[in-house]
């Protein structure tokens, strides 16, 4: 009873301590008129449409889709040092999110000094230059992201934490080194929803077989004993030793680590039948599974240099990690990605600007699916497509080239259009496209977006 | 004819000359609408460094000296708004929003008061404990205090 009541409490953690979270700055909030303090309140609502060719991409695109849309809303009250808030955020992306109301941060953030300050609760994590906004459309050019660093099926995984977090600003401008932002951050990243998130997906998708449409393992349950981040954020002394003329450039590397985690559900009927067919398994026990991912890290350096209304963009980014099973017809897996992406945007007027991006994602070791690129067990991974029933070569590699309009048709209100051409398709979720299991090497995604803030 | 064609060249030389001039006069004329930082009278500090005054029109130094906290104000739009941001916070006008609303969309900050006028500000500077503005200089009036900018 007791381990049912420790699984339960393991499980259920990240919902508690989101909705804990919540509550205890819905208190503080609540107190705010007593203090005297003011209540903001913001919000958005986005609503996307996503057409592509050859591939479906986060849902069902090739028909063309409308679930792609946010809602945020946000409160927030200064109660002294302290402030204190929470947003209440829903999504639909394809079959994820449907639009279920979750929290999306609620933290107290107390202000001690310039270069050292503390927040606690579930707080925004940091990602590259814009993961801890991610979510805001009104808030960038593009309508997707680029996909390779801000992917956005890994949404979920990336977004935020159970913990606490030391921040500030160190000058040093009066040594002409500029300054540097610092966000160090301990704490949990919990899965609220398992059932209907797009990490558990990543390892549903691991054991899809495309030619037949059925998943080999189910995952029910996610857990993170502990994630550490450190970003680090220089904001170089180009503008002071230029008097401002030659623009502003910032360079910043982020860190993540996600110890001891796992995942756990059982093997798909379908799977299970079929090795009980070949006298393989005799036990219905054996169709539990766990697989432990002791150390997975994400690593992202980054360049944002901005000279009046253009702003150029760069980052590369790193993820490894081991997947291991500890069931025998459960595969361990590796991670092993290379991503990464050049943007330039260009505000022409009050109410347009422009931005294109070459956003590139690969295995490193194997960057363009060569033959003799070989699995965990050895066995080769990419062939000529059909012919040897292995996946085409340009499943290791996508190159995405996009082309980005915004119109702010008021202060509150914009609308985007975007064009994609793409080659090669390790974006792409074989689940997405159960017609066609070996997909469309080139392909095109055509969207556009409309947000309204206030 | 070549004399003509000389005469002709030297007009339009002159006429560049003069056009080369009168638009330096509108950049120095520009120049010369001194944009300043206020702060109520009574905020013992008299001047600020270009470092700080970015840190806090970024939200990235919350408190004076004092331990008074800094209540940043803007102008809601204008040109005093766009030259001003663009030389002391390094972004355009449209970008400065975009940074505030980044932070306020991610929990780390509070959107600053926005003003439609600099007399509107200016009131807001007067009556608030570690407010902090901007104005031309020839509006600053008694109750603010220009912080001179090192």
């Amino acid at each position: 009873m007791s381990q049912n009541r420790a699984v339960w409490f393991a499980t259920k953690q990240p919902l508690l301590a989101q909705w804990g979270c919540t509550f205890i700055a819905a208190f503080f909030l609540l107190l705010s008129p007593i203090a005297n303090a003011q209540v903001d309140v913001h919000g958005f609502v986005s609503q996307g449409y996503l057409k592509s060719t050859g591939n479906n991409y986060l849902g069902q695109t090739k028909n063309g889709s409308l679930a792609y849309g946010e809602i945020g809303l946000n409160f927030g009250a200064d109660l002294g040092d302290a402030r204190v808030g929470t947003q209440i955020f829903a999504r639909t992306l394809g079959a994820l999110g449907n639009l279920r109301p979750e929290v999306d941060w609620a933290f107290i953030d107390y202000s001690i000094t310039d270069w050292f300050n503390l927040r606690a609760g579930l707080v925004k994590q940091p990602y590259g230059l814009y993961g801890e906004y991610q979510d805001l459309d009104l808030t960038r050019t593009t309508v997707l992201m680029p996909p390779s660093v801000y992917y956005l099926a890994l949404r979920d995984l990336l977004i935020a934490f159970n913990g606490v977090q030391a921040y500030g600003n160190v000058d040093l401008s009066d040594y002409s080194l500029g300054s540097f932002d610092y966000q160090v951050s301990y704490g949990r990243r919990g899965v609220p929803d398992p059932d209907n998130s797009s990490v558990t997906d990543f390892f549903k998708n691991r054991g899809y077989d495309q030619f037949k449409g059925i998943y080999a393992i189910n995952v029910s349950d996610l857990y993170n004993s502990a994630m550490t981040s450190l970003a680090l954020q220089w904001n170089t002394p180009l503008e002071d030793l230029t008097d401002y003329k030659w623009g502003t450039l910032l360079l910043k590397f982020t860190h993540l680590r996600f110890g001891s985690s796992y995942a756990e559900g059982q093997i798909g009927d379908a799977y299970f039948d079929e090795l009980m067919g070949r006298g393989l398994v005799s036990s219905i026990s054996q169709k539990d599974f766990r697989i432990t991912f002791p150390n997975t890290v994400f690593w992202v350096a980054s360049l944002e240099y901005t000279y009046e209304n253009a702003v150029f963009a760069a980052e590369y980014a790193r993820y490894h990690g081991d997947f291991l099973s500890n069931n025998t017809f459960v595969s361990n897996m590796a991670l092993n990605q290379e991503r990464w992406y050049v943007q330039l945007s260009y505000r022409f007027t009050d109410w347009f600007e422009a931005a294109t991006y070459l956003s590139v994602q690969n295995d490193p070791t194997c960057r363009n699916g060569d033959l003799d690129c070989k699995d965990l067990a050895g066995n080769r991974i990419y062939g000529n497509g059909i012919d040897e029933l292995l996946q085409p070569h340009y499943n290791a590699f996508s190159k995405d080239l996009a082309l980005s309009m915004r119109f702010d048709i008021t202060d509150y209100w914009l609308f985007k259009i975007e064009g994609h051409l793409i080659d090669g398709t390790i974006m792409v979720g074989e689940k997405d496209n159960p017609d066609n299991p070996y997909l469309e090497r080139y392909w095109t995604i055509f969207g556009l977006k409309t947000t309204v803030t206030f | 004819m070549t004399r003509l064609i000389k005469s002709r060249a030297r007009q339009s030389k002159i006429d560049l000359t003069c056009l080369f001039t009168a638009l330096m006069m509108l950049g120095a004329s520009s120049a010369l609408a001194d944009d300043v930082a206020i702060v109520k009278a009574d905020n013992p500090v008299a001047t600020i460094s270009k470092g700080k005054l970015k840190k806090i029109l970024l939200g990235k130094m919350k408190k004076w000296g004092n331990g008074d906290q800094v209540v940043l104000v803007t102008l809601k739009t204008g040109d005093l708004h766009e030259r001003f941001m663009k030389k002391f916070a390094g972004k355009t006008a449209k970008q400065f929003t975009n940074y505030w609303r980044k932070m306020v969309f991610s929990g780390k900050g509070k959107m600053p008061p926005t003003f439609t006028s600099e007399t509107e500000l200016m009131a807001f500077v007067k009556a608030h404990k570690g407010a902090i503005g901007y104005v031309a200089s020839e509006t600053a009036q008694d109750g603010t205090k220009v912080l001179v900018v090192d």
